[in-house]
């Protein structure tokens, strides 16, 4: 059984160009990114903080920037590596740097609870949702470059994969808002920057695994 | 030591030229490199499975996997790393997809057991010994994986490093730790209880 089909994968061999570098796809699509970020920033959109603002000499606000920074580094190597045999190593290193990251987050965010400096009384749902929203949008195409690279390597487990596509795309996007978002509430960012965005990535995780599955068994 | 690693080396040198051929679209170079690879893969295989039947269906999978995923190798990285972890996965999913089966299925005869498949060329074919059985699964993951891949499995220490993604020196550590615990449980070196 074995012999022929040998015989028929010999047959069917076609000439296929190597998948490029992990390291030049991940510079790639943040390349990418940074080109919807600069046309965020020419169509309006909320520029950086200037560094002069007291929220960059406030460690859990760092906490948080770092640690949105990681874990969408940390996501969007796990997910370009999964997708190539032999990848292992940096699939779980950049698992970890990721859930590193939002460890950092998260305890920043909650540092900045605890430290009750912040103003979050005047919290409305139009700001979470605006910042939530801009993430998303901001992340989707590196989200989604990910992705059809995955697609296009080995797929191999389709809901994790598309899961840290969708955290990598995302988390670049929030780590973008979270350094524009003019709110100082640790309550407003942790909801609006990190939960709701991840409520989404949790919803659109399957659907996305479904596409990605069939988009490969088609190539 | 010496002579394994100079095997390997040549292995991975030959297989590595064979895919960047096939890569190209040389059909005679990948025949032989996909008959080169058939018994190597038959003997990871039947490391772990003992159903013949089932053995040669994860070989094809490995076969199909690999000329799916052909794409997937970088000339700079290892051959033998990459064509691993294709094993590995294919060994993986099929003991997924068992264990599923198994969980509906009620079977009224016990499984035949089957003498693995040795390879050809491969020196350590015989089996372990259940001592060395035992002492090796007591070893710590990190320690057990890196004794297999480099002693059992004979891989160059740099083809085992980069399937377990870590520096050969780190990977030489492990593997040293896990001797020196080898050979604390079964006494020196020399006694060959594990053989």
């Amino acid at each position: 059984m074995t012999d022929p089909l040998i015989r028929e994968l010999v047959q069917d061999l076609l000439p296929v160009k190597p998948i490029p570098r992990l390291r030049s796809v991940a510079l790639g699509l943040l390349a990418v990114f940074a080109g919807v970020l600069a046309a965020d920033w020419a169509l309006g959109g909320a520029e950086p903080r200037p560094f002069q603002d007291a929220a960059w000499s406030s460690p859990w606000y760092l906490a948080a920037v770092v640690g949105v920074t990681l874990l969408a580094f940390g996501a969007l190597a796990s997910a370009l590596a999964s997708a190539v045999p032999g990848r292992a190593a940096s699939t779980r290193i950049g698992l970890r740097t990721a859930v590193a990251g939002t460890v950092l987050a998260l305890s920043g965010w909650l540092l900045g609870l605890a430290s009750g400096a912040p103003d979050h009384s005047g919290e409305t749902l139009r700001g979470i949702t605006s910042c939530s929203t801009r993430a998303l949008v901001l992340g989707l195409v590196p989200a989604l470059g990910c992705a059809v690279f995955a697609v296009r390597a080995a797929l191999r487990r389709g809901v994790s994969t598309a899961a840290l596509s969708l955290a990598a795309g995302v988390g670049l996007g929030t780590a973008a808002v979270q350094i524009s978002c003019p709110s100082n509430s640790p309550v407003h960012q942790l909801v609006g920057h990190l939960l709701a965005p991840a409520a989404v990535i949790a919803l659109v995780t399957v659907p996305l695994a479904q596409l990605m599955w069939r988009s490969a068994r088609r190539d | 030591m010496k002579e394994r690693a100079q095997k390997w080396a040549e292995l991975e040198q030959g297989w590595r030229a064979g895919m960047i051929a096939a890569q190209a679209g040389d059909r005679a170079a990948y025949e032989k490199l996909l008959l080169e690879l058939l018994p190597y893969a038959r003997y990871r295989i039947a490391r772990t499975v003992r159903d013949r039947s089932a053995q040669e269906d994860i070989v094809q999978n490995v076969l199909l996997s690999l000329h799916r995923a052909r794409h997937t190798y970088r000339p700079e990285r290892p051959f033998t790393a990459w064509f691993h972890a294709i094993v590995r996965n294919a060994l993986v999913d099929w003991g997924r997809a068992h264990s599923r089966r198994l969980s509906r299925e009620v079977s009224f005869e016990a499984d035949p057991a089957f003498e693995p498949a040795a390879p050809p060329e491969t020196p350590r074919s015989e089996p372990l010994s259940t001592a060395m059985t035992e002492a090796l699964a007591a070893l710590p993951a990190s320690q057990r994986e890196a004794v297999q891949l480099i002693h059992l499995e004979e891989l160059s220490v740099e083809a085992a490093a980069a399937l377990v993604g870590v520096t050969p020196g780190a990977l030489k550590v492990r593997a040293h730790r896990g001797y020196k615990a080898l050979r604390a449980r079964l006494g020196s070196p020399e006694s060959g209880a594990g053989r």
